[in-house]
C-alpha cells in the first residue's frame, strides 16, 4: 500500500482544483493506494458550510461528501491558514470530518506520503 | 525507471507543456520509461487540429513525436469531453484515459512529477 | 530524500509553502518562473540549513539572467533528470 497526498492551494469557486483533487483521490481506491486531501492557503475557505460554488453556477463542493463518507477519505487543513480567515470550528461543514495540521508539522506530514500531487 | 509527468494547465498560455516535453526528452535519453498524463485544460495539447503561427512550435506534433519514441501519452477522457476534444481530433499514439489510469501511474511509476496549476 | 519542484515566482504564496516543506538533505529545484528565486541574494535563507538549491539553466537564461547571476547551482534538463533519479520522492 502506498500513500498519496492531493494538496490544494487554490481557492474554491474561482477554479475547479478542489473538485479535481477529490475526483483524483476517489479514483485511487482502484489501486492499492491510500489517498488524503490537504487544504492549504486559500483552499481552506472550502471548509465553511457557507462556501457554495453552486451559487454562481459552478459544481458544488458538497458533491464530494458522500464519497468522503463512503471511502472515509481523510481531509486535512492547515491550522494557521484556518486562523488567517478566522474560520471557527462551528462554521466547518461536519461532512469534511476535518483534521487539522499545524504549519510546524507540515514538512514531516507531507514527507510521510509516497506521492504528492499539488493543485 | 518509470517516470510520469502530469500537466494540468493549457498549452501556449503556459510553459508547462514545453517543460514536460523537454523533461521527457531528457529522461528518454537517459533510458527511462516516460508517461505523460494530461489533466484538466492540458488536454488541449493533444488536439492535432491546432494551427499555431509558422514561427511557433507545434506542441501536439511534439507530443506525437514523443509517443513515437515510446512515451505513453494519456489524456483524461472526461477532461477531453468537457473541452470537446474527440477521438478524431487527438494525436496519433495518445489514449483517452481517466482517473483509474492516473491511479495506476501513481502506483506503478517510480517517480510522479506533477506540474502544479 | 525529496526533490521539491518550485515552478511559481517568488511573489506566489505556494512557492513559500513549498520552500517551507524542505527538510535538511532535500533538494529544491527552481523551474519556470521559480528560477527568479535563483537571482535573489537571500534565497539560501528561505530554506532550512542542509537543503540544496538548484535552478533550471534553460529557464534562467531565457529570462535574461546571466549564469553568474545565480545564487544556486544551475542544471540543464539532463541535470534535472539526474536529480529525479537520485531523490526517491518528488513533491510538486
Amino acid at each position: 500500500m502506498k500513500k498519496v497526498l492531493f494538496a490544494v492551494y487554490t481557492s474554491p469557486v474561482g477554479s475547479i482544483w478542489i473538485n479535481e483533487a477529490f475526483r483524483s483521490a476517489f479514483g485511487m481506491y482502484g489501486e492499492d493506494l491510500e489517498p488524503a486531501v490537504l487544504f492549504v492557503e486559500e483552499a481552506v475557505l472550502a471548509v465553511r458550510s457557507s462556501c457554495k460554488p453552486e451559487l454562481i453556477g459552478c459544481l458544488p463542493l458538497a458533491m464530494t461528501f458522500k464519497y468522503i463518507e463512503k471511502y472515509q477519505t481523510p481531509v486535512y487543513a492547515v491550522k494557521e491558514d484556518l486562523d488567517k480567515f478566522n474560520i471557527k470550528e462551528d462554521e466547518i461543514a461536519p461532512q469534511w470530518n476535518l483534521k487539522i495540521v499545524s504549519k510546524d508539522e507540515l514538512p514531516e506530514f507531507v514527507h510521510s506520503f509516497d506521492k504528492v500531487v499539488i493543485f | 525507471m518509470h517516470v510520469t509527468i502530469q500537466v494540468n494547465v493549457p498549452p501556449y498560455t503556459n510553459e508547462d507543456m514545453d517543460t514536460a516535453i523537454h523533461l521527457a526528452e531528457a529522461l528518454l535519453k537517459r533510458g527511462h520509461k516516460v508517461s505523460i498524463f494530461l489533466f484538466a485544460d492540458s488536454v488541449l495539447a493533444a488536439n492535432k487540429l491546432v494551427k499555431p503561427m509558422k514561427v511557433d512550435r507545434n506542441i501536439p506534433s511534439k507530443l506525437r513525436e514523443l509517443s513515437e519514441k515510446g512515451v505513453e501519452v494519456h489524456i483524461c477522457g472526461l477532461c477531453a469531453q468537457y473541452r470537446g476534444i474527440g477521438e478524431d481530433m487527438k494525436i496519433e499514439g495518445s489514449d483517452f484515459s481517466g482517473v483509474p489510469e492516473m491511479a495506476a501511474l501513481i502506483y506503478n511509476s517510480d517517480r510522479y512529477i506533477n506540474l502544479l496549476p | 530524500m525529496a526533490l521539491i519542484i518550485v515552478k511559481k515566482s517568488p511573489s506566489e504564496k505556494i512557492s513559500e509553502f513549498l520552500l517551507n516543506l524542505a527538510l535538511p538533505q532535500d533538494k529544491v529545484l527552481f523551474v519556470q518562473d521559480g528560477v527568479i528565486f535563483a537571482a535573489c541574494k537571500n534565497v539560501k535563507n528561505l530554506v532550512k540549513e542542509g537543503v540544496e538549491l538548484f535552478a533550471l539553466k534553460e529557464d534562467f537564461i531565457a529570462r535574461g539572467f546571466d549564469e553568474k547571476d545565480s545564487e544556486v547551482t544551475l542544471v540543464d534538463y539532463d541535470g534535472w533528470a539526474e536529480l529525479i533519479e537520485k531523490e526517491e520522492k518528488v513533491i510538486s
